[in-house]
């Protein structure tokens, strides 16, 4: 598998990044609407988020009065972590245009930028809520890095790299035989920690207008404008992000290994559909559980690092390489 | 090439960094122009040993000169004085000389500014401790690194307990002295039995014959070490005095005592353990490990519960050093597994985050210092809001936070990418104890880094974000010195610069990690923005699995610049007009008030609960009534109050005081007071020593 050219991976990096970063804010719209359609109510037009960022970038800012001038750029770099992250990610294509640049720790260290950012900015102003949702989403974070850890090294064990590109390329080449109960176990701890890390029931609740049981929506109160959009746009990017990671290496069928006008096509194509089966599951998930009590997250990432080490001794067990 | 042999620069270097203390301490007219003059003399004393330093690590001078010093040859061998500059001291040369020079060029604003009692004395004190720890990193034999050792413990306790007009500074120091001293005498034994078996104080000599000593021997030497340098590095359960002596410091030398001195202890471990034993057995390894492991865990809950900044910032350096210890034991255990080349990416990982928690921990003790300087008290929850008052700080304290918390692309990253790299490697290896080890290792350390960040987003909102939460914080229009900023700056430079192109600093540790490991790197393909990939490590063996991870982290922050531009560029496109100010959303109700933030203590709370088995908190809630019908349901008052022990003191140490307190009385019994009693014990003591040099006088060599 030789790389394709400078230029070529230049076009495919630019593509990607277009690519999250339109559909991002679907999938968040597909969401709401299978939430909506399984409690039996009508819900926003698909469409709809995309409507409220073009609103909120018309908007006026408003900075409340104690903020410092953290608080303008803030949410910016926090965005621009998110969006960094993609060309080290496989999504239609492999080798990713940057995969040489980085690999999945170097994703951890971008998500990791990000929150540290968000956190901050909350509690820039002051107010309480703020303080809640940063220290509960810091506390959240702490607890995801060793699943997240746990599962690069579950994932990455069989073809010994912690490179994105080269577990989705070793993943292609096993067939069927790539399912194996190990994969299955870091993928389900995946599973969870995407939950947790793009606030999703039963860790954070999206919708919810009750400051006080909020996580996400407490830290960014005080946003209003521009800001406030790019920070929702962030949100679904980060969703993009893990989905896209975990369906990859999970199904890494489809994704194209040489460059073809067809291969590529049936890539993107199927990465849309990849993507969006996620967002449902997710959608009819959040309509099946409460949220659960903040302390309770614990035992949620206490599961998920115990799956993270059962994968990891089962790929002792069959032996590494094999 | 070079002008001046390396060794005329060290000596230079030395003379100069001992006129530093005499400048400082003799009698002088003028305080402030002593302590001005003493710290230029010790930032000269640095940069020559910079200069030194690139000589040997760029000059390629290659291998290990000995410098027998005159006069101290005949006495005996055992007391013996030599000096050696080989690529590992050229390192550690270069660690005291450029991160203690940044912190001595900050102290030139912070001692004057901030140290009100003697500042003569502290400067001319601190040139001597520089100067102590370059001749540390020198010594040639044992007897020269004992003397060299005591006299960096020793002045680093005076300069400890500088304002001794304070109790609590008496006691941390006292804590301080007794601890060091305990250390000191674990490495005495230690280098007695090796000197004992190689029949040589002198480390090049030593070095041939300790890998034949018997197994026995060798791990006593090991455990010796490890407690003596395992306390001076503050490893958990040998830290106790690490958070009692950093806070109660000033604050540069705090800086350089966490971002320096502890490192002598990883410096000896890499001399003792690695140089002159040349690892060992597998469970070498394993206690650096768990030792570690243990220390960047406990290290990091401390760290949250505390709300003293530099109490935060102490127990952060038991963290990092946890961090190091991890790599340490890394690298002996692939050395001792048979992977030099593995065991070469544990040791770069181990040496960078040597550097690079000099540099990120120097400049926040820095960071502290000029808040704890200008607000007067060290207690967080009195802070808030200094970013306004003190913006060149806050943006300093924030790269040291951010680096800290090893986000990328800032060098605490690089440093924790190469050891999650060295512990996945353990895949290949084939040993299962390694595997289940490396990967309880690499989950311990993602949960330390990720408790590191939550740490550090508290430390920076409560001090330098939100709305002031007592009046001193209110009222901080200044920042701190021009020079103390000037030091921060480089600092801060130098976090950037290493997370960005690491092969700067990498490139640097080729020697060491030859002499060490026995494998090399080759150092072309380290080139800038180059990736930092396994394969480029050319050792005896590699691993059967492919290749691992590679690291282009040049690339991934010329990516962030990029995106961050564009982002900048769609901000400006779509914004109309400046932004307002309102006041905060309050839900309606009234405004709410500073004393409603969130507080350190609070903001800690859901760690604290959640591992409170490691800190046996034990939370207080009263409530005062109003005397109402329904007791309970009316309140006048409410208090709340958490305490945090620290089970380790008291389990641990306070038995073992406990113990020492009664022997000490014991053993009073013998001090009579009489002149006839004391002379009895001399003759005593000089007939056993005759008896035993007459009996076991063959042993020695």
């Amino acid at each position: 598998m030789t790389a394709p050219a400078p230029w070529v991976q230049f076009l495919l990096l630019v593509f990607e990044l277009a690519l999250v970063l339109g559909i991002s804010p679907m999938l968040v719209g597909i969401m709401r609407r299978v939430k909506a359609r399984s409690q039996r109510r009508l819900g926003p037009p698909l469409l709809q988020p995309y409507r409220d960022l073009r609103k909120l970038f018309r908007k006026d800012r408003i900075y409340a009065e104690s903020a410092s001038t953290l608080t303008p750029y803030a949410p910016w770099v926090s965005f621009v972590a998110l969006v960094s992250a993609v060309p080290f990610l496989p999504w239609f294509f492999v080798p990713a245009p940057l995969g040489f640049a980085g690999d999945l720790i170097v994703v951890v260290g971008l998500l990791a930028l990000s929150r540290f950012m968000t956190a901050l900015a909350a509690l820039d102003a002051g107010s309480t809520f703020g303080g809640m949702g940063s220290t509960r989403d810091m506390w959240i974070g702490a607890l995801a890095e060793p699943t997240f850890l746990l599962v690069i090294f579950a994932w990455g064990a069989p073809s010994g790299s912690t490179q994105a590109s080269v577990i989705v390329e070793h993943g292609l080449s096993l067939g069927l035989a790539h399912l194996s109960p190990a994969l299955l176990l870091a993928s389900t701890a995946f599973g969870v920690l995407l939950l947790a890390e793009t606030g999703r029931l039963p860790v954070d609740n999206p919708a919810t207008h009750l400051e006080l049981t909020m996580v996400h929506e407490a830290m960014v109160l005080e946003y209003t404008g521009q800001d406030l959009a790019v920070i929702e746009w962030g949100k679904g990017i980060k969703f993009v992000l893990l989905a896209g990671l975990l369906t990859a290496v999970l199904l890494p069928w489809g994704i194209a290994t040489a460059l073809g006008a067809g291969a590529l096509a049936l890539g993107v194509g199927l990465l849309l559909v990849k993507l969006s089966s996620t967002a449902w599951l997710v959608g009819h998930l959040e309509t099946r559980v409460a949220k659960w009590r903040l302390f309770r997250v614990a035992d949620l990432s206490t599961l998920a690092v115990a799956l993270a080490l059962g994968s990891i001794a089962l790929t002792y067990l069959v032996g590494v390489g094999s | 090439m070079a002008f001046v042999a390396p060794f005329d620069l060290v000596g230079g270097a030395l003379v100069v960094l001992a006129a530093s203390g005499g400048a400082g301490l003799l009698p002088s007219a003028s305080s402030r122009r002593a302590t001005v003059g003493a710290l230029s003399l010790a930032l000269l004393g640095c940069l020559l040993l910079v200069s030194v330093a690139l000589e040997v690590l760029l000059g390629g001078a290659a291998g290990t000169a000995t410098v027998a010093l005159p006069g101290f040859q005949s006495a005996s061998e055992a007391l013996s004085l030599a000096v050696v500059l080989g690529p590992l001291q050229g390192l550690f040369l270069l660690l005291v000389g450029a991160v203690g020079g940044a912190i001595t060029l900050a102290s030139v604003g912070y001692v004057p500014a901030y140290v009100h009692e003697r500042p003569a004395t502290l400067a001319g004190v601190y040139g001597l401790f520089v100067g102590s720890m370059a001749l540390l990193v020198l010594s040639g034999t044992a007897f020269l690194f004992l003397v060299a050792w005591e006299g960096m413990t020793l002045l680093s306790y005076v300069m400890v307990v500088h304002e001794h007009g304070s109790w609590d500074v008496r006691r941390a120091g006292l804590t301080y002295l007794v601890m060091s001293h305990a250390a000191a005498a674990a490495l005495l034994a230690g280098f007695v039995v090796l000197y004992v078996g190689t029949g040589s104080t002198n480390f090049g000599a030593m070095s041939a014959n300790a890998r034949a000593l018997p197994e026995l021997t060798r791990d006593a030497v090991f455990v010796a070490m490890v407690l003596g340098f395992g306390t001076k590095a503050g490893v958990v359960p040998l830290h106790v005095w690490l958070p009692e002596a950093h806070p109660a410091a000033p604050s540069n030398v705090s800086s350089i005592m966490s971002g320096v001195m502890i490192k002598m202890g990883v410096f000896g471990l890499l001399l003792v353990v690695f140089e002159v034993l040349g690892g060992g057995p597998l469970w070498w390894g394993f206690v650096l490990l768990v030792l570690g492991a243990a220390s960047a865990l406990l290290g990091v809950l401390n760290a949250i519960a505390q709300h003293d900044v530099k109490r935060l910032l102490a127990f952060h350096s038991v963290e990092n050093i946890g961090i190091i210890f991890m790599a340490l034991g890394a690298a002996l255990v692939f050395l001792s597994l048979g992977w030099p080349a593995l065991a070469a990416v544990a040791l770069l990982a181990a040496i960078l985050h040597t550097f690079n928690h000099a540099m990120f921990k120097g400049l926040l003790f820095l960071g502290a210092g000029a808040v704890v300087g200008t607000t007067g008290t060290r207690d967080m929850e009195q802070m808030g809001g200094l970013a306004r008052g003190m913006p060149r700080t806050a943006i300093a304290f924030l790269f040291g936070a951010m680096a800290i918390s090893a986000l990328p692309p800032l060098n605490g990253f690089v440093s924790e990418w190469l050891l999650f790299q060295a512990f996945f490697a353990s895949f290949g290896t084939g040993s299962l104890a390694t595997e289940v080890a490396f990967t309880a290792a690499a989950g311990t350390l993602a949960l330390a880094s990720g408790l590191a960040a939550y740490c550090f987003v508290k430390a920076f909102g409560v001090i330098f974000l939100a709305r002031p939460r007592s009046e001193v914080a209110r009222s901080v229009r200044s920042d701190a010195p021009a020079a103390m900023q000037v030091g921060m700056v480089a600092l801060a430079g130098a976090c950037v610069t290493v997370g960005v192109f690491p092969v700067l600093l990498l490139s640097t540790f080729a020697g060491t990690v030859r002499t060490l490991t026995g494998a090399s790197y080759a150092t072309s393909p380290w080139a800038w923005g180059a990736p930092l990939a396994f394969p480029s490590v050319s050792g005896a063996a590699t691993p059967s699995v492919p290749p691992h991870g590679s690291l282009a982290i040049g690339v991934v922050a010329l990516l962030l610049m990029v995106v961050l531009l564009a982002a900048m560029v769609l901000r400006r496109a779509t914004s109309n007009g400046s932004p307002s100010r309102r006041p905060m959303w309050d839900c309606g109700m009234d405004a709410p008030t500073p004393r409603m933030e969130y507080t350190a203590s609070g903001y800690a709370q859901p760690i604290l609960r959640l591992f409170s088995v490691f800190y046996g908190a034990h939370p207080v809630s009263e409530l005062g009534d109003l005397g109402g019908a329904r007791p309970g349901v009316l309140q006048k008052t409410v208090r709340h109050e958490s305490e945090v022990d620290y089970p380790l003191m008291e389990q641990v140490y306070s038995p073992i005081v406990r113990l020492l307190r009664e022997l000490a009385r014991r053993v009073s019994r013998l001090q009579s007071g009489g002149i006839h009693a004391y002379l009895a014990y001399m003759v005593l003591t000089l007939v056993v020593l005759l008896v035993a040099s007459r009996l076991f006088g063959g042993v020695l060599p």
